[in-house]
């Protein structure tokens, strides 16, 4: 065991000997690296992040439904009874014209105009909570209920955040296409540089085998220099997402206002970001092995 | 005991390197193989190594059969053995202690013992005090000094040596030989490759000669 450890430990120290033996070239390849991934972890960033918005606003999946100004009290608790009885309605909320007409003074600073009208230009209103945020279920609703008495129109509340979400899972699935793309980028480079590395330490390789190198032995340093550019590469990535989102994040501070809204982009978690360094190794570990792969398939 | 029966070895493109040797070397034996250029010295302790295998026949090293070994199994069955190069193939990005040091990493010796071991075999070629000097800064005798410390630096039971004084000027020849024979007295078994005739005369072991791949005739010394 304590050997193992020793040859590990080596054979770290080997490739770090090496990384920092041409740091001009390190640099360059853990720029490269970086730059690739940050481009699939920027979009996987914003991209979770909207999606938790999105879900934040549309909430509960909700139907308004606006009956006619002239609708009598009778046509009204009708109304307010179906819906209640309605086996995919979770819950009912009446908002009354009066009260309606008060949001609005309130919130929207209308008061004024609102004050010259000669009658409430509002109609009585019902949300119900749907129990289920299906589509079908929603659009039946919505069907069901404009073809009842003194209905004059259904909106449903969520539609544009069920849009929103739609456009969010093509840009997840290009989100993960573009990483898949890149993450053979980073094998590719690493393959490389290793494919470099084995050339300049031929001999060394040679004469290892000859006095009775095993293939992990030699295979090592070359795993570990791989691991290490990889993970140097995934903190590079994590710096140029972060800078990125603190730069977006002046502009959105002003965009977010115009809604009423603080939204920010947050940083990258931190499970996310070990689980960025932990795949950016296993990358450049993986495109290690197969360039020393190869190149021992030669010699044998 | 490595023990060679009916052993061909045929690279692919060429004829036979060796053709049909049988032959046995005792442990603690010394022995000498000679043989014109070409004649399949080096063929013979590649064989011996395991770093080539039989194309026919079979060699036995220590009671296993290197043709039946699984290639795993290969690297650990050559560290029974110390090998000497004519081209010494010392690594010159390295120290002379980082070249001695390599077979011990390889066998996953414990830093600290690796290091003395290393200055011990330093020691016995006659070159502690340059540990830090870079190969390429050494005369060719004192290179070949230092591959012969990174042969014995893990204590093998067996030194295969081809043409170890190959590039050597007489003086430095039977330096090296020297230190040959004192490994041997301690019960090393040697096998020593060359066509140098100071040597054969110096170190009187039990010689193999080769011709065109076949043993000639084992002689005694």
């Amino acid at each position: 065991m304590t050997g193992w450890l020793t040859q590990h430990a080596a054979a770290l120290r080997d490739s770090l000997r090496r990384l920092t033996a041409s740091p001009l070239a390190t640099l360059l390849n853990v720029l490269v690296i970086g730059v690739a991934l940050s481009l699939p972890l920027g979009l996987y960033l914003a991209l979770s992040q909207l999606q938790g918005l999105s879900r934040q606003l549309s909430g509960d999946p909700q139907v308004s439904i606006f009956l006619a100004l002239d609708a009598s009290s009778a046509e009204v608790a009708e109304v307010q009874r179906r819906l209640r009885a309605h086996p995919r309605v979770a819950q009912v909320r009446f908002i009354p014209r009066a009260e309606a007409l008060d949001d609005l003074k309130r919130n929207a600073g209308l008061s004024d105009i609102l004050d010259n009208l000669q009658r409430n230009p509002l109609p009585d209103a019902f949300v119900a909570t749907v129990a289920d945020n299906r589509p079908e279920w929603l659009e039946s609703l919505r069907e069901e209920a404009a073809g009842w008495a003194k209905v004059a129109h259904v909106q449903l509340d969520s539609e544009w955040a069920r849009r929103l979400h739609a456009a969010l899972r093509v840009g997840r699935t290009l989100t993960f296409l573009l990483g898949a793309l890149l993450a053979c980028a980073l094998v590719a480079v690493t393959f490389n540089t290793i494919r470099l590395q084995i050339l300049t330490r031929r001999e060394e390789i040679e004469v290892s085998r000859l006095i009775g190198a095993t293939n992990p032995f030699i295979r090592r340093p070359f795993l570990y220099f791989g691991a290490i550019q990889g993970v140097a590469g995934g903190v590079t990535a994590w710096l140029v997402v972060a800078v990125a989102v603190w730069i977006l994040n002046r502009d959105l501070a002003g965009l977010a206002a115009l809604y009423a809204s603080t939204w920010r982009l947050g940083p990258l978690p931190p499970a996310d970001a070990a689980a960025l360094l932990a795949f950016s190794a296993g990358l450049g570990w993986l495109g290690a092995w197969l360039s020393v792969s190869r190149h021992l398939r030669t010699l044998s | 005991m490595i023990s060679f029966a009916h052993v061909t070895k045929r690279y692919p493109g060429s004829q036979d390197a060796l053709r049909g040797v049988s032959l046995t070397i005792e442990p603690g034996e010394a022995v000498l193989v000679t043989g014109h250029s070409g004649a399949g010295k080096s063929t013979l302790l590649k064989l011996m190594a395991a770093i080539e295998l039989p194309s026919a026949g079979t060699v036995i090293v220590n009671g296993q059969n290197t043709r039946a070994l699984k290639p795993p199994a290969l690297p650990f069955l050559r560290r029974r053995f110390g090998l000497v190069f004519q081209d010494h193939k010392l690594l010159f990005d390295r120290s002379v202690l980082d070249n001695v040091l390599l077979p011990l990493q390889i066998a996953a010796f414990d830093r600290r013992d690796a290091g003395r071991r290393a200055r011990a075999a330093l020691d016995k070629v006659g070159l502690l005090g340059k540990e830090r000097a870079m190969p390429i800064t050494l005369s060719g005798g004192e290179q070949q000094r230092v591959c012969i410390a990174r042969a014995v630096v893990h204590r093998p039971a067996v030194l295969l040596a081809d043409e170890p004084t190959g590039n050597l000027d007489e003086a430095y020849a039977m330096d090296i030989v020297e230190l040959f024979r004192s490994f041997n007295q301690v019960g090393v078994t040697l096998v020593l490759a060359t066509h140098d005739r100071v040597v054969r005369e110096r170190l009187r072991a039990r010689t193999i000669e080769l011709s065109g791949g076949r043993l000639v005739e084992p002689q005694a010394a």
